[in-house]
């Protein structure tokens, strides 16, 4: 692969390819408590995708100076310290989305699709491709929140960003807006995304399909011995 | 000794900047609304009162502005409407759950209840949260004296919140008599 399509390609795997949520099933806590309304959906994952891109750069920035056996630590202190930011700044000027975020804009801290990608991508790699990397996956984690937000939205509540859609808002499906529903809704927009993608299970499970691959470089093969 | 040295000390310096970039963002977005009556509040206010021009009253405390309480840490805030002598009193007050009536109580210049608003409430629903519905609490009005508030009917199946919003509205009227001079600048 030549620099310009690898570059592309750092930036688009994480919309659909490597989706965080619909492909690799990360960030599922997050995922299936604040798509409620789609309207959270969009400022998680816009949250999410800040969090994401400044702590790559940064990490990328420091791979160098951060010791090996520190690293996770230096990592976390990293995310918290943007995760407190946003915080601050949604406190400050977007009150309403900060509290219906609730608890889960702290956890962003904790969220493994931001960890991962600083341990498997931006502490491997060059700050651009770092900082593309957490914007691909950023808007993959933005569009797969927005669109299990806008489901849940328009079949539980009978409406879509706020505005009231006739007959459903009449009676609205109500199990929606559950768990039960965030779990059925997740379920089928998988189902989607893999007979988009035409992707068919493995006759052979091995690093070579396995879409968590670039973050455990066959370490759970060593593992089990393989 | 350098690869002993080398992790704590970057992690340190990490924490230190981390922390220090913080400190700057906290000065830069904090918004001190102490005093600052919300939207929901003021709907409160003239829901009880009707229009009216109402403010927080405050007071200086360890050189920070801080509303008034009184001493009784149920008390959030307590707004007045000096040219019209009205008194409201935002309480938190305990029911079944803790700190599960968030509501507002109304006094006018005769030492009556004017009304009551509420802003949330965290009972449980359809048993304690019933406290809420205005046909109930619409009985409080108009009433002075303790043993008055006492002999109102508790909600059936809402026992525990009936005496909490009882207590909330004996403790507001209490504190309004001994304080109305004061809160009102007689």
């Amino acid at each position: 692969m030549n620099d310009g399509k690898r570059t592309l390609y750092e930036f688009t795997k994480g919309i659909i390819k490597e989706n965080p949520v619909l492909v690799t099933l990360l960030g599922m806590c997050p995922t299936l408590a604040v798509t409620v309304l789609a309207e959270n959906g969009i400022g998680m994952g816009l949250a999410t995708t800040f969090v994401l891109v400044c702590s790559n750069a940064v990490i990328s920035l420091l791979k160098g100076v951060i010791p090996k056996a520190v690293r996770l630590p230096c990592f976390i202190v990293i995310i918290a310290g943007f995760v407190t930011f946003i915080d601050f700044m949604m406190k400050g000027y977007l009150p309403g989305l900060h509290s219906a975020l609730g608890v889960f804009l702290q956890l962003i801290t904790v969220n493994c699709i931001i960890l991962g990608r600083a341990e498997a991508f931006a502490s491997r790699n060059s700050v651009g491709r770092s900082v593309l990397d957490g914007l691909g996956m950023g808007i993959g984690f933005t569009l797969a929140l927005f669109a299990m937000g806008s489901v849940r939205e328009i079949l539980g509540l009978g409406s879509w960003l706020g505005m009231k859609i006739p007959v459903l808002s009449e009676k609205p499906m109500t199990i929606f807006i559950m768990p039960a529903g965030g779990f059925f809704v997740l379920g089928c927009l998988i189902a989607l995304v893999n007979k988009l993608a035409n992707r068919r299970p493995p006759k052979e499970i091995s690093c070579d399909n396995c879409p968590n691959a670039s973050m455990c470089s066959g370490q759970c093969r060593s593992r089990e011995g393989v | 000794m350098k690869s002993k040295i080398m992790p704590p000390a970057v992690l340190t310096v990490i924490c230190v900047m981390v922390c220090s970039l913080l400190v700057l963002a906290h000065n830069m977005t904090y918004v001190d609304n102490t005093g600052v009556l919300t939207d929901e509040m003021k709907k409160g206010c003239e829901e009880i009162f009707g229009e009216g021009s109402y403010e927080i009253v405050t007071e200086k405390k360890d050189h920070d502005t801080v509303p008034v309480d009184f001493g009784v840490k149920q008390i959030n805030s307590v707004i007045t409407d000096k040219k019209n002598r009205r008194c409201i009193f935002e309480l938190t007050w305990d029911g079944y759950a803790k700190g599960g009536l968030h509501l507002m109580i109304g006094i006018n210049d005769e030492n009556k209840i004017e009304g009551l608003y509420f802003l949330s409430v965290g009972e449980t629903p359809g048993l304690g949260a019933k406290v809420a519905q205005k046909d109930y609490y619409e009985k409080f009005s108009g009433l002075s004296v303790e043993s008055d508030i006492e002999a109102v009917d508790n909600m059936t199946a809402a026992t525990y919140s009936s005496k909490g919003l009882k207590e909330a509205c004996e403790k507001a009227l209490e504190i309004y008599t001994v304080h109305k001079g004061e809160l009102l600048d007689e």
